[in-house]
């Protein structure tokens, strides 16, 4: 009898040849505008088949001292076949017309923004609202997506992860410097006013989660703004309405929503949209006043502003570095985008909501017209 | 927007740092072990591997210092918070002498010196530390 590991590596090779079997049977069924993703896809598997291979036969599996490292590497294997599975399997094996209506509306928003990598596909059908996965290239999005237009400007949010996460030294390390600034200066302040330990640490826990979490979080908010304008923070606006719990409150993952709210007004203003930011404004008082939420002592020490001025100074800056197309250079082109017709949408949508489910529904079905998708 | 989104970028640094820090681990553990059977590391890679390590235990010795992730780290290669913990935890009380370990197996690796036994516990244990770290991860991300 073989070691467990020697064992259940055969799993895993049984599996990902399933996976690699299934990719090719697909290679007929699946339109163009996912074969090179597909190909892409395979490319990977066969990159895993090829070191299970490998570990089963190197001897160094059943080497006392080394079997746990190589323990460690076949645990990465598994959870990227689960991660293959539960993203990529998904998308493809169950593409639909609704998957290559969003997919072509992806593809088309990164020809427009300057996405300076590969479209990712889209897959409507996320139970987990908007959500990416960066390193398999796929965006989730709810089932009804395809038949709306107001939600749509959160994708954008997601291709800005993509943004993020790909070219770290550039976004992260001076976002993270920011961090560090603002909050040693902040902290070194308190403690000279001889602070409480507690209140101190309470200040270490708020520059740790801005590095771990809120800052990517905050700076997609910034770039999608960047990219679709005011449709963005409408649809935030739209977001929080309906599921927020608490406005002024950030969890580990993400900041507060009204921190993210005050940074797509900055960037808004930046952009040169003055009266668009005071309209959502506007609103976002409104929400306010309904949820009768009120912004706690020390929220402007959790959400500084001068770090969202910060950021939003790293954003724009990079934005233009990176060629990254913003939403107000398509200003009086002519040319017609997704990112006009977002902006259109919400426009529509604020002044004459009870006339707006037309305007979406012809919306979409010049859409699909312009894309060739007719089965909808 | 999604937690999803968040967790998932959070697995993929977890993960990542782990394959790397294992894969090195397990190099220098192979030079060690001198055994032609399970593979012996070409000089160059086990220069670069030494010097990598020595900068990431750097990092590593760094945060465990300060006992928040809030020293400057290098970006390409971040530190999760998780990490820190689990080695926190594991040492409550005695950290000090985990980082002098840690401190002379930075020595060591700068130097290009010979490894030892014990040096090879300490990697393993940070080994140890980061797998679980991206374990866990793995596990909010998807089993929750």
């Amino acid at each position: 009898m073989g070691s467990l590991l020697h064992t259940v590596l055969f799993d895993l090779k049984q599996r990902s040849s399933y996976f690699a079997e299934e990719l090719e049977r697909l290679r007929i069924a699946l339109p163009p505008a996912v074969s090179q993703y597909r190909e892409d896809m395979a490319k990977r598997l066969a990159t895993v088949r090829r070191t299970i291979d490998r570990l089963l036969i190197d001897p160094g599996l059943k080497h006392p001292r080394l079997a746990q490292n190589y323990f460690y590497d076949y645990k990465r294997l598994s959870e990227f076949l689960y991660v293959f599975e539960q993203t990529a399997f998904v998308a493809l094996g169950r593409f639909s017309t609704n998957d290559h209506l969003m997919s072509l509306i992806v593809k088309k928003v990164c020809e427009e923004i300057g996405f300076p990598y590969k479209s990712p596909i889209c897959s409507a059908t996320s139970t987990d609202y908007y959500f990416t996965y960066p390193s398999m290239d796929v965006i989730f999005v709810p089932g009804s997506e395809p038949f709306h237009l107001l939600a749509t400007p959160d994708l954008y949010h997601e291709l800005a992860h993509f943004v993020l996460q790909r070219d770290r030294p550039l976004w992260a390390d001076s976002a993270q410097i920011s961090i560090d600034e603002h909050y040693g200066r902040i902290i070194r302040e308190k403690e000279q006013q001889n602070w409480p330990t507690a209140a101190i640490d309470d200040l270490f826990q708020h520059q740790s989660n801005w590095k771990t979490s809120w800052c990517s979080e905050i700076m997609s908010d910034l770039i999608a703004t960047y990219w679709v304008g005011p449709a963005f923070g409408w649809e935030n606006l739209r977001l929080c309405t309906n599921q927020s719990s608490d406005i002024f409150d950030g969890g580990l993952n993400h900041p507060a929503d009204q921190a993210r709210h005050d940074a797509i007004q900055l960037i808004l203003l930046r952009m040169g949209l003055k009266d668009r930011a005071v309209e959502i404004d506007k609103k976002w008082h409104e929400l306010l006043s309904l949820t009768g939420q009120q912004k706690p002592p020390n929220y402007d020490l959790t959400f500084p502003s001068q770090l969202l001025e910060s950021l939003t100074d790293l954003v724009e800056s990079n934005c233009r570095t990176q060629h990254l197309v913003a939403m107000t250079d398509f200003q009086g082109s002519g040319e017609s985008n997704i990112g006009q017709l977002l902006n259109k949408a919400w426009e529509k949508f604020v002044s004459e909501p009870d006339k707006y489910a037309d305007f979406e529904a012809e919306e979409l079905r010049s859409l699909r017209s312009e894309f060739g998708i007719h089965s909808l | 927007m999604s937690y999803r989104t968040s967790l998932g970028l959070k697995y993929s640094d977890a993960s990542q740092l782990a394959e790397t820090l294992n894969s090195e681990i397990l190099l220098l553990k192979k030079a060690l072990l001198a055994d032609e059977q399970v593979g012996l590391a070409s000089q160059q890679d086990l220069e670069r591997t030494q010097l990598n390590l020595a900068k990431f235990l750097r990092n590593l010795v760094n945060c465990l210092k300060t006992g928040k992730v809030t020293s400057k780290q290098t970006v390409e290669s971040p530190i999760p918070d998780d990490l820190i913990k689990r080695l926190e935890k594991r040492h409550l009380g005695r950290l000090e002498y985990f980082l002098e370990d840690l401190e002379s197996v930075i020595h060591i690796l700068e130097k290009g010196e010979a490894i030892g036994d014990r040096n090879i516990e300490i990697l393993d244990e940070v080994a140890n530390a980061a797998d679980a770290s991206a374990s866990a991860s793995f596990r909010r991300m998807w089993r929750r």
